[in-house]
């Protein structure tokens, strides 16, 4: 949905990819909108084996790489603005929506940490990234893949649903790890304060679209656990002390080695600093903020 | 580093206690009967542990360090840790070169030294792959030191 919070597929994994069709449909019924936008794509015979009626939207798979979403979609004259309403097959009836709204809000979230700057009148730290406003969808793509990892079955969370609660718990917080620390602690509060109902989550540019709708008793129980579970884990990793124990519990959390290429990373910037003299020291240890003492020049030696 | 060879004056292990103890707070010097012990707690950086490391030097010797808490660890009893003289003292500069001289201060030298070892040690603990650079006194039909690809001359 155009939130460039997309996360790269793990192995075996394919991308998903959304695509809003809105028309000006001649039938008030909203399966006839669905099926007229089917038969369309049926006609097409490149498309015509990769179709897959789906509750709302059609399926157009591309096998092993990616699928494309498509949600047939009429303008809401009632809410106005982005609002649309779309077909739900199982309800046989219109489903009020909102993805272009959504994207705007979420950009408006997003933007919050360079407000909050200007207003501070004062300059980030230096370790914050150059795009302050990637920190809020860094943060999802970090929820996003902790999900990936920790469910290998369809009970996942909804995107949508970690999204929209990581979007509106975000405060603007410069750093990625403050900003998945805010995010996790105000999701277990959130949780708290619902019990024993459930959290309900909304399209917060049109209400009427609830993203929590598809939660069992079952799946909203796995959705908790994971909750508090992640949350323990990124608490105990923003704590640790030690690149080999870092690098491990980012492994643990997000998989396929991505502590080892974290860290990799990480020491291939600080080498870089070394190799141009810019990585000093004061009495507190190594840095590489200007005013620092220089280091000589030495060669590491021995087996 | 430009002076003369034979006219450097080598820093008396008083002067070199007083350096450290001025850069360095956390460490704790001894200097007696020719020979200078400091022992300090250092974190090289923000994200690294916390080490209690321990720093030797007799004027007439090269200054030598340990690491004593955590001991250092080996990723296989079968591979050593790279850049350390047996059993596991860490190697800092390379002996022929005159990376230090006697007219250095321990407090400027060895020990920023000794904090980017634990830097590319926790590296290395991470990725199996030492990332410093340096060189190795390998035995080679050439005579010559191997040295380290890549990040570092």
């Amino acid at each position: 949905m155009a939130l460039q919070t997309t996360v790269k597929p793990r192995e075996a994994e394919e991308f998903d990819l959304d695509l809003v069709l809105q028309v000006e449909p001649i039938s008030q019924d909203p399966l006839v909108l669905y099926e007229q936008v089917y038969r369309r794509l049926a006609d097409h015979g490149a498309y015509v084996q990769k179709l897959e009626r789906m509750k709302r939207c059609i399926r157009l798979n591309y096998s092993g790489e990616f699928h494309l979403d498509i949600l047939p979609a009429r303008a809401d004259r009632s809410r106005g603005g982005t609002a649309v309403q779309v077909p739900d097959r199982k309800l046989e009836q219109w489903m009020p929506s909102n993805p272009l709204g959504y994207r705007d809000w979420f950009e408006e979230r997003c933007t919050l940490a360079v407000l909050l700057k200007e207003a501070m009148q004062e300059p980030l730290p230096s370790n914050a990234p150059a795009t302050v406003k990637a920190v809020l969808k860094r943060a999802v793509q970090l929820i996003k893949r902790r999900r990936d990892v920790a469910f290998a079955n369809d009970e996942a969370p909804r995107s949508v649903v970690l999204t929209t609660l990581a979007a509106r718990s975000y405060s603007g917080e410069p750093s990625v790890s403050g900003a998945l620390l805010t995010i996790l602690k105000a999701i277990v509060g959130e949780i708290e304060a619902a019990w024993p109902e459930r959290v309900v989550i909304v399209n917060p540019t049109n209400p009427a679209e609830r993203f929590c709708e598809a939660w069992t008793t079952e799946t909203y129980d796995e959705f908790t656990r994971f909750i508090y579970a992640f949350q323990q884990e990124a608490e105990a990793l923003v704590a640790a002390r030690g690149l080999a124990e870092i690098g491990r519990r980012l492994n643990v959390m997000f998989g396929e080695q991505v502590g080892v290429r974290a860290m990799n990373e990480y020491v291939t910037k600080l080498t870089e600093a070394r190799n141009v003299g810019a990585l000093g020291f004061t009495a507190s240890g190594l840095t590489t903020r200007g005013g620092a003492n220089p280091i000589p020049k030495h060669t590491f030696y021995g087996r | 580093m430009g002076g003369s060879r034979w006219r450097i004056r080598t820093l008396s292990i008083y002067e070199q206690h007083a350096y450290v103890s001025s850069l360095w707070p956390s460490f704790v010097c001894r200097a007696s009967g020719g020979l200078l012990i400091c022992i300090g707690i250092v974190q090289p950086l923000r994200v690294t542990n916390r080490y209690r490391v321990r720093i030797e030097y007799r004027s007439t010797l090269t200054p030598k360090a340990w690491v004593e808490d955590p001991p250092l660890s080996r990723r296989d009893p079968d591979e050593p840790i790279p850049h350390t003289y047996p059993p596991d003292r860490p190697c800092l500069f390379h002996p022929r070169y005159g990376e230090w001289r006697p007219d250095m201060r321990i407090a400027t030298t060895v020990i920023p030294w000794l904090l980017e070892w634990l830097v590319y040690y926790e590296a290395w603990q991470a990725t199996g792959e030492w990332r410093g650079g340096g060189e190795h006194p390998l035995i080679s039909t050439s005579g010559s030191a191997a040295r380290d690809k890549g990040d570092n001359a």
